[in-house]
């Protein structure tokens, strides 16, 4: 940035500060929202099990369904200025954290769960869950080696295919008239 | 915070079941990555896709591996004997398998460990193992594996509770009968 005498020269806007800040302010919001979701979700679940002396008063807790964007970010330490506002903001709780790893530690608090509800504590899965968690591992394990197996879309194959589908519509229009 | 163990498995083990794995390796895992990033509230049947994604068994620290992340994650939930047999009893991922394996090693009594153990010396999947640091990864099988979880004190650079020999557990604790024997009928 330019600096001169402040009176004497013109201001000049640090673009890519600004940048940043617009990339950072869209980051935090889509995180809350995200986290917001995850607060839903926990609500929903059944409070209390019976044979749980401990079960929390507020919501248990539960994973992030979602990952948390460092792009471009990682390990960086900026520092927050009060012009440059760097950094992770957290939304929710209106705080702003220098790095990505105090950023990973502020979300994963206890302060920042209870302020969307939710306790520190996660639900005990039974066997039942467990072995239905490994009954779909095993199905997604397929999948994705289905997945590998398929022959490459063409270009060609998905014009064709396009062709084909106005085709049947454009025939479906006609009939319907 | 995110890493206190469950209340209700420290109130009925009397014992915080973190404290099963030594304070270098746990606090390493602590300040990794995939500990905080992928490992954050997750239950037990959350731990199971994690656990399936596993490709080796090594406790290397620089950066702790997902094995050992995952393997204190286990302490940390302590699920009961019922929940955690079904990691050893499933066929399908001989990773996640090893992992409930450690698990009981580490947090069962003596009887449950060679009752759960042992069953598992019948699998002779390849697996992928690291030592240490300075080792090399190398491959060896399932069983070879489950037998030194059962003789050995320090596997894979994770220090094992003392575990009694069989013939001694046998004789001391009434709920073990003695393993059954392949050539009895001959
Ligand atoms: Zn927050």
């Amino acid at each position: 940035m330019a600096s001169g005498s402040g009176d004497v020269s013109r201001r000049s806007w640090d673009v890519q500060a600004y940048e940043r800040r617009a990339v950072e302010r869209k980051r935090a919001e889509s995180e809350a929202e995200q986290e917001k979701l995850r607060a839903r979700k926990a609500s929903r679940q059944q409070p209390h099990i019976d044979d749980d002396p401990f079960a929390p008063t507020r919501a248990w807790l539960r994973k992030r369904d979602h990952k948390i964007d460092f792009e471009g970010k990682v390990g960086s330490s900026e520092i927050v200025g009060s012009i440059q506002g760097g950094g992770f903001n957290c939304k929710t709780c209106s705080v702003t954290l220098k790095d990505s790893n105090r950023y990973l530690a502020h979300v994963n608090s206890k302060s920042h769960q209870k302020a969307l509800g939710m306790s520190m504590r996660v639900k005990r899965s039974t066997p039942e869950e467990v072995r239905l968690a490994f009954q779909r591992a095993v199905k997604e394990k397929e999948e994705s080696k289905q997945r590998k197996n398929k022959p490459m879309v063409t270009l060609e194959d998905r014009i064709a295919k396009t062709k084909e589908n106005r085709k049947l519509q454009r025939a479906a229009e006609r009939n319907m008239n | 915070m995110a890493n206190k163990t469950d209340t209700y498995a420290l109130h009925s083990r009397g014992t915080d079941p973190q404290n099963l794995l030594e304070p270098s390796l746990r606090h390493s895992v602590y300040l990794s990555r995939f500990w905080n990033e992928s490992c954050f509230g997750v239950t037990l049947a959350d731990v199971v896709p994690l656990a399936a994604r596993l490709d080796r068994i090594s406790a290397v620290t620089a950066p702790p591996t997902p094995f050992l992340c995952l393997l204190l994650k286990l302490l940390q939930l302590s699920p009961e004997e019922p929940e955690i047999a079904v990691f050893l009893t499933q066929n399908d991922f001989k990773y996640a398998r090893l992992l409930g394996a450690f698990y009981v090693r580490l947090a069962l009594p003596p009887p449950r460990v060679y009752a759960l153990l042992e069953p598992l010396l019948a699998d002779l999947r390849k697996i992928v193992v690291r030592e240490g640091a300075s080792a090399e990864h190398a491959i060896v099988h399932v069983d070879e594996l489950i037998d030194r979880l059962l003789r050995e004190h320090l596997v894979v650079g994770i220090t094992l509770p003392r575990l009694p020999p069989r013939h001694v557990v046998e004789e001391s604790f009434v709920q073990l009968p003695p393993r059954p024997q392949l050539l009895q009928g001959l």
